[in-house]
């Protein structure tokens, strides 16, 4: 029996299984948080009790620190100037090499409370694309639980463009299905299915000649996205063994977002630029595009879980043995930055956010608890892959504390016989040393950032432009109240198993 | 992963106060620590400046010091200069806290009355306070001392001395007798010997024919105390030469209150002014 055929294939959490698995998923469900809570309490304790040693750690992990940011600096800045290139690049041209005219492309726009103005938005820059639209299936997977006034918006979408596009599909995700969590995952997979049995069996179009894109609903396509997918997807060794990762620019209303708002969303962008240079860390983030015979093969998205979009890719990963991998295909998507109508309000969706990406640890359990039972995959990519991905959830939790605020902490704690050391003297003057220099990385960042902004709008003034620079001193803030700290917060309630369910970001335009 | 395993040593080794000598050797250093509340203040190691207090800067950490004697002289325009020997002790910081007293002391009367103005003379409500003071003996004033300071920043304790921040200072036998009350911990380095490996609770500052004793106005390791011929000040820190300095000549009785000291002069009374800037003479009142 392959392993998605196994009863662990979609597993969403530790309850879904009985006996002795159950307790060992649900010990693993543990680990992000045992291993996040555990190194700052042992940072306090060793402050404490060695302060010596903790210094010692403390030091080496600001070296850590500096070289990591150094390192992913230059794959940002070769990511920038991929982006560059590629943004240029006329991708109609370059399929003209190739035989292409047989692909089709599923677009999935689920929605759930978001207005006509926000949906529209997004129909309207597919519209844009430099592609033939009579290839374009457009599902638009509206959510039954939100009621008529959801159903009028979709219907008014589809009266209005689907003679646009050669398909156009409206689909109403039933609530409260068995095995189903509200969210993402169940309205999608509900959606492709429909669209796959009252489009594409109808239509006998073959499942290997469609490529999907599950977007969310606020992103707008940039001009050649579908073009530059279909290359990627024609030109990849193994095709159907891979998703189509582009990079999220949170552009849409990056004018109207407030500065703290525009640094989370810009650091969002630059760490998938980053992933984008190492494709074999990646996995597939929100807005992505993977074929349709993949998704059909296994199973679709995951109903029971919130992180669907990375979940995917794990589900593919098991079912094909470890043989599936990201394409990173280093073209932007453009969605919206958080933005409410107030700044409170704003700061509080930021972090909502920030906890439901943070969330995505439920893959860590899913991720252990698969390679216990695959037995397909090589030890060794077993053992890269753990290390990379407890590595990413530890770092995102931690870091920005250790380095920002238990850098001090021996000194504190130490006591008098630390405290006359030349350890205790050095200890902050290195720390700040290393972190002004890290923070040189903000340099690059800023100026990546300037170059992807979208046209200045017409209320836009000099000082809105000047904070576009200034903005980045407060990373060592939105790094550790955005970061750090819905990290924890997602890793203590998966390590006390208080499970978080689906929340929608609300969108809102001025 | 390699650059990490390069660097880490050399960071570490540096952190901890090893540095390469002439010879390219390892050699283990140790560094001073001076804290100085103002800024202008410069310091000297072996008569060579090699360091100034600044607005954001006043304390200052000199590091990479072979674990030598070395003299420190802390000078600032219009102070009297500020002398210590300390002995730098590998992979440990020293500490020196100076404190400076003007070149020339000035006081600045208390007088009984003072006029607005409109012209109308009213009773200096300072003097009144003042006169309460100074009116207990030197005993009673300690107890005065210790109800004042529990409306300041000084702990009362149950003892007979003074205690300001767990030092307690007290003539005990002609001698001013400094005591730690706080926690082992965080006993100050001028109880301990010099490598800190031996501290004591106790510490005789100064003896002779004294008449009172407190602290010094924001400090808990300098002490000001009376006899015959003046008042003076001088410090807990008994690393020679230890710096006592003459405030004002005269048998003249003292009292500190919220960081001032009051003198009175045969039914006059007076506040020493510590800073070096102006010559005052003048009346003030609050």
């Amino acid at each position: 029996m392959s392993y998605k055929d196994s009863p662990y294939f979609h597993v969403g959490r530790a309850t879904d299984l009985k006996g002795r698995d159950r307790v060992i998923y649900r010990l693993f469900e543990m680990v992000p948080g045992f291993l996040s809570g555990g190194t700052l309490i042992a940072t306090i304790f060793l402050s404490y009790y060695f302060p010596v040693a903790a210094a010692v750690f403390i030091i080496a992990f600001d070296l850590y620190w500096l070289l990591k940011t150094l390192y992913l600096s230059f794959f940002l800045r070769r990511n920038w100037k991929r982006l560059k290139h590629n943004l240029a690049l006329d991708w109609k041209a370059q399929l003209s090499h190739l035989k292409y005219e047989h692909i089709y492309h599923m677009v999935i726009l689920p929605f759930y409370s978001e207005d006509f103005g926000t949906i529209e938005k997004g129909i309207l820059s597919i519209m844009q694309s430099d592609i033939d639209l009579k290839k374009m299936i457009i599902v638009l997977a509206a959510e039954g639980k939100r009621g008529a006034e959801a159903q009028l918006i979709a219907k008014d979408i589809e009266g209005k463009y689907a003679q646009s596009f050669g398909h156009f599909i409206t689909t109403i995700h039933p609530d409260g299905l068995p095995g189903e969590m509200a969210g993402k995952g169940s309205n999608i997979s509900w959606a492709v299915d429909k669209a796959r049995t009252e489009i594409l069996d109808v239509q006998h179009i073959p499942y290997e000649d469609v490529i999907v894109s599950a977007f969310d609903i606020d992103t707008v396509v940039y001009r050649h996205y579908f073009n530059c997918v279909t290359w990627h997807f024609l030109t990849s060794e193994d095709p159907y063994h891979a998703s189509y990762q582009p990079v999220p620019f949170y552009n849409n209303n990056i004018w109207d977002a407030p500065a703290l708002s525009r640094v989370v969303a810009g650091s969002g962008t630059f760490w998938q630029m980053i992933q984008q240079e190492r494709p074999e860390l990646n996995v597939t983030f929100s807005s992505h595009s993977v074929p349709f015979k993949t998704l059909h093969d296994i199973g679709y998205w995951q109903r029971n879980m919130v992180s669907e979009d990375s979940r995917i890719f794990w589900n593919a990963f098991f079912a094909y043995n470890g043989n599936y991998r990201v394409v990173p295909i280093s073209y932007p998507v453009s969605m919206d930055a958080n933005l409410a109508p107030t700044f409170w309000e704003t700061l509080k969706n930021i972090y909502k956010q920030q906890r439901r990406w943070s969330w995505g640890s439920e893959n860590i359990p899913y991720l252990l608890f698969g390679f216990l039972k695959n037995k397909e995959i090589p030890l060794r990519k077993k053992i890269k892959t753990t290390f990379v991905q407890l590595e990413g959830y530890w770092s995102l939790a931690t870091n920005p504390i250790l380095i920002f605020l238990l850098g001090w902490l021996p000194l504190v704690l130490g006591g008098k016989a630390f405290n006359t050391t030349v350890l205790s003297y050095n200890l902050p003057m290195v720390t700040r040393n290393l972190m002004i220099l890290a923070m040189a990385g903000l340099v690059i960042s800023a100026l990546a950032f300037i170059s992807f902004l979208p046209q200045v709008t017409t209320h836009t003034r000099k000082r809105d432009k000047a904070l576009m620079l200034l903005q980045w001193i407060f990373v060592p803030v939105t790094i550790i109240i955005f970061g750090a700290i819905p990290g924890l917060d997602a890793q203590a309630r998966l390590f006390f198993g208080k499970y978080m369910g689906f929340w929608v970001t609300p969108k809102f335009h001025k | 992963m390699a650059l990490f395993f390069v660097f880490i040593p050399v960071v570490l080794l540096y952190s901890i106060g090893y540095r390469l000598d002439k010879g390219f050797t390892l050699k283990s250093t140790g560094g001073l620590y001076v804290f100085y509340p103002e800024s202008g203040a410069k310091v000297y190691l072996n008569d060579e400046l090699t360091d100034q207090t600044s607005l954001f800067g006043r304390g200052i950490f000199i590091d990479n010091l072979q674990p030598i004697s070395y003299k420190v002289q802390i000078r600032k325009d219009g102070y009297i200069p500020w002398d210590k020997n300390v002995n730098v002790v590998e992979k440990k910081v020293v500490e020196a806290y100076p404190y400076l007293v003007p070149e020339v002391m000035s006081t600045s009367s208390v007088p009984k009355f003072v006029t607005l103005g409109s012209g109308a003379s009213v009773t200096n409500t300072l003097y009144g306070e003042v006169v309460k003071l100074f009116a207990t003996s030197t005993s009673s004033t300690m107890t005065l001392k210790k109800v004042l300071a529990s409306t300041s920043t000084a702990l009362v304790a149950p003892s007979t001395g003074i205690i300001r921040k767990d030092i307690e200072i007290d003539i005990v036998d002609k001698s001013v007798i400094a005591s730690w009350r706080g926690n082992i911990e965080s006993t100050p380095f001028y109880f301990c010997d010099a490598e800190r490996l031996v501290c004591d609770t106790e510490l005789k500052v100064t003896s002779g024919n004294l008449k009172h004793v407190d602290f010094y106005p924001g400090r808990n390791d300098v002490i000001i105390y009376s006899t015959k011929d003046g008042i003076y000040a001088t410090e807990l820190d008994q690393r020679p030469p230890v710096n006592t300095r003459k405030l004002i000549s005269g048998n003249l009785e003292f009292r500190e209150k919220d960081n001032r000291v009051f003198i009175k002069d045969k039914g006059n009374y007076f506040e020493l002014i510590f800073t070096a800037s102006t010559t005052l003479n003048n009346a003030i009142s609050i």
